[in-house]
């Protein structure tokens, strides 16, 4: 069960470019974003979301959270993640820090691990 | 004075010592004192609160390379020495890493705090940057430790043995999940699995029958005495039950009695310093006269001439294999000479040079009984060996000649009469009063060694609760040793180190005083009575700050009361000063202003603690 992931809607993608706002808006937190449906993806949502734990605080604060976004081509998405990512291609993941400062991505096609992922989000304690 | 101890042994390894200074302990020695870690620091005055645990904690990795690269058994560019060089490094990074994260979630719950209830922006923005600056501490930590993880696995000549450089990835990448204590403990498993590699090369390349051994052993020095503290695992120094400081100490402490007899003996001297001028001078003479009397009980003249005669026939034999009993026997005469020399004293009238000369001369009954037991162990193992080898050098060792020196071992073992100078010496340096009680009392310090590298760990500890009498501004001294030895060989000490934590008191405290107080009565007719010596008794309060280390350890003010046996009048058998008082320098100054109760005259008063007076002299003499 993923405990610290917002999985972001592929049916309405107004409502889910609103939840990508709303996660970037909310304060002092690191935010993983991982994109697509890929068997890597879902691998990696896997990982971020148990690696998320180690900086829990209480039963509600957790100063790292996870969102995947599994289409990234609806327009309101892109007009969202652009600022972000810029136009091309969404890589697998990308760290923004607590002042929603882009820090790190992981390219999609490279390899990863559980480690590699906990030292993109290290990146996104950076300011 | 107690042997050092081997409580056990293990082969181990040796080559040749190249100094006593070869291993950096700044790396290898930490002090636990409350919630914080200290390197080693011979120079560093350590400071701990006064009913403390303080855990002493080796690093036995660093000390195992340090050894192996010192003793010549492993190249600096080992690659055992560099996997426990990196496991460390990782270890290190992860766990100041996990530290620093407890930090930074100690930063953004209070920043959650403060945003709840709304606080001012300024507060928040300086909020923000506490939580900012932890985090990017714990970042950068943490990625230095992947970091040198993922470096260390594409390094082939690093990570020689493939096996674990795999194992130790994937057990990271388990890790991982659970936080960075679980991630330094699984380095900490591979560096435990190295340390023990490097033991058993070690082993494999070093000679048998030989060993390292480590020694540790803990001191309390307080108002000039030095006291042997027991330190877990390294001796068998009985300990008390925990007692925790008493911050309103009323009852007299054994510290205060030595004060109050120290300050009476003060007050003696000065009172009449001609009398104990002429005493001392007695003294000095007596001891001479004894070190006279103990070369004839002890006939060291004939005993002399025949070692003497035993070396020049022993050089002129044709045996060449005498060199080693000849060099025995030079040590035999060497030694006895010098329980014919009395030592240079220079009395003057100084109180203070009478003090010294006081101390000097039970230091001097000390050393001579030290020197004359020490001849006679050597006297007797000479005999032992002459015995066995006069079969076989008849021309060099005559029978007559060991006939004496049979005899005079044999006296030595049940001699009296030596025993009865060293009882006469004594009564003489103990009828002045004064002794210089820390250089009998280093030597009853108990040490025990432990092998370095053992399967137990060197760590130990101090609970200072256990420490018996104690107080504020006392020094606790931390020796550590590393020796080697091989069978039938003389230990040699490798490095050796040592230090000091000074204990302290946060907040108010009284404790008891005594002190010599010079006294001046105020009006009356007391003429020729200014600033007459008195013994006191103060309660002195103070107040320990937590980080002024000179306010602690040098300045610390005191403020109390104090009750003195004054002396104004004749027809008073017991004459009461009471009198406010103030202290500087840990007690050892005093001014005040009091009242004669029976007399019913006021007096102002300076004073000095007599027995920081006579440390003094003491740290004076130890430093010739």
């Amino acid at each position: 069960m993923l405990k610290n992931t917002l999985i972001v809607p592929e049916t309405d993608s107004l409502l889910a470019a609103k939840m990508i706002r709303e996660s970037i808006d909310a304060l002092d937190v690191i935010l993983m974003f991982i994109f697509g449906k890929s068997a890597e993806a879902k691998q990696a949502v896997e990982w971020s979301d148990k690696l998320c734990e180690k900086t829990r605080i209480s039963e509600i604060r957790n100063m790292r959270k996870v969102v995947w976004v599994r289409d990234t081509e609806a327009s309101p998405i892109r007009k969202m993640l652009d600022p972000i990512i810029g136009t091309g291609t969404a890589p697998l993941a990308v760290v923004l820090n607590f002042y929603d400062k882009k820090m790190g991505e992981i390219p999609v096609g490279a390899e990863f691990d559980p480690l590699i992922l906990e030292a993109l989000f290290l990146k996104g304690h950076q300011s | 004075m107690k042997d050092y101890r081997i409580v056990r042994f293990m082969l181990f390894f040796l080559m040749p010592s190249t100094g006593a200074h070869a291993i950096n302990f700044e790396s290898i020695l930490l002090y636990r004192l409350g919630e914080n870690d200290y390197r080693q620091s011979q120079t560093d005055i350590l400071v701990t609160e006064i009913d403390e645990k303080i855990g002493i904690e080796w690093n036995e990795a660093d000390l195992s390379t340090q050894l192996g690269i010192e003793r010549g058994l492993i190249a600096k560019g080992e690659s055992l020495l560099q996997r426990i060089d990196f496991l460390r490094k990782v270890t290190s990074h992860f766990f100041t890493a996990n530290v620093y994260l407890q930090e930074l979630k100690a930063a953004d719950a209070q920043l959650q705090v403060e945003r709840s209830e709304k606080k001012a922006l300024n507060k928040i923005s300086e909020l923000e940057g506490t939580r900012d600056a932890a985090s990017d501490k714990f970042s950068r930590e943490a990625l230095a430790g992947i970091e040198l993880v993922k470096e260390g696995s594409k390094n082939l000549d690093l990570l020689q043995d493939k096996t674990l450089s795999i194992s130790l990835y994937d057990a990271l990448n388990d890790a991982v999940f659970v936080g960075y204590e679980e991630i330094a403990k699984v380095t900490g498993r591979f560096l435990a699995v190295e340390m023990d590699r490097l033991k058993e090369e070690l082993s494999k390349r070093t000679k048998e029958g030989e060993s390292i051994n480590v020694y540790m052993s803990a001191q309390i020095h307080s108002a000039g005495t030095l006291r042997a503290l027991h330190l877990e695992g390294y001796d068998d120094i009985t300990v008390g039950l925990p007692v925790p400081f008493a911050r309103f100490q009323i009852a007299v402490a054994e510290r205060t009695k030595r004060e109050l007899e120290a300050a009476e003996s003060l007050g003696s001297l000065i009172k009449d310093g001609n009398k104990l001028l002429k005493e001392v001078e007695a003294a000095v003479r007596a001891v001479r006269d004894q070190i006279s009397a103990l070369g004839k009980a002890m006939k060291i003249e004939a005993l002399d001439g025949n070692l003497r005669n035993l070396e020049q026939s022993l050089l002129e034999s044709a045996d060449t294999t005498v060199g080693p009993l000849i060099e025995k026997v030079k040590e035999a005469r060497n030694r006895i000479q010098l329980l014919t020399k009395a030592p240079e004293f220079s009395a003057t009238g100084d109180a203070a040079i009478l003090i010294e000369i006081a101390g000097q001369l039970q230091t001097t009954v000390w050393d001579l009984r030290f020197v004359a037991q020490s001849a006679a162990r050597e006297i007797t193992s000479l005999v032992d060996e002459l015995e066995q080898r006069i079969q076989a050098l008849p021309s060099a060792i005559s029978s007559q000649s060991l006939t004496m020196l049979r005899s005079f071992s044999e006296s030595l073992k049940n001699d009296s009469e030596v025993a009865q100078v060293f009882k006469r010496m004594d009564e003489i340096v103990t009828a002045l009063g004064l002794s210089n009680q820390v250089a009998t009392s280093v030597l009853e310090t108990s040490k025990a060694g432990r092998i370095a590298l053992a399967d137990e760990p060197l760590d130990t500890w101090l609970d200072l609760l256990t420490a018996g009498e104690r107080h504020p501004g006392d020094m606790i001294l931390i020796y550590a040793k590393v020796t080697s030895k091989h069978e039938n060989e003389k230990e040699i000490t490798i490095s050796e180190t040592r230090q000091r934590i000074q204990l302290r008191v946060v907040g108010f405290y009284v404790e008891t005083r005594g002190a010599l107080f010079f006294v001046d009565p105020r009006g009356g007719g007391f003429v020729g009575q200014n600033f007459e010596p008195a013994v006191s008794l103060s309660y002195m309060g103070h107040v320990g700050s937590r980080h002024g280390t000179f306010w602690n350890s040098w300045l610390n003010p005191g403020l109390g009361v104090s009750l003195t046996l004054l002396d104004f009048e004749v027809n008073h058998d017991i004459e009461l000063g009471l009198s406010a008082s103030l202290t500087v320098l840990n007690d050892f100054l005093y001014v005040g202003y009091g009242r004669n109760l029976q007399v019913k005259t006021d007096f102002f008063y300076f004073g000095i603690n007599p027995l920081v007076f006579s440390e003094l002299l003491g740290q004076r003499r130890s430093s010739r």
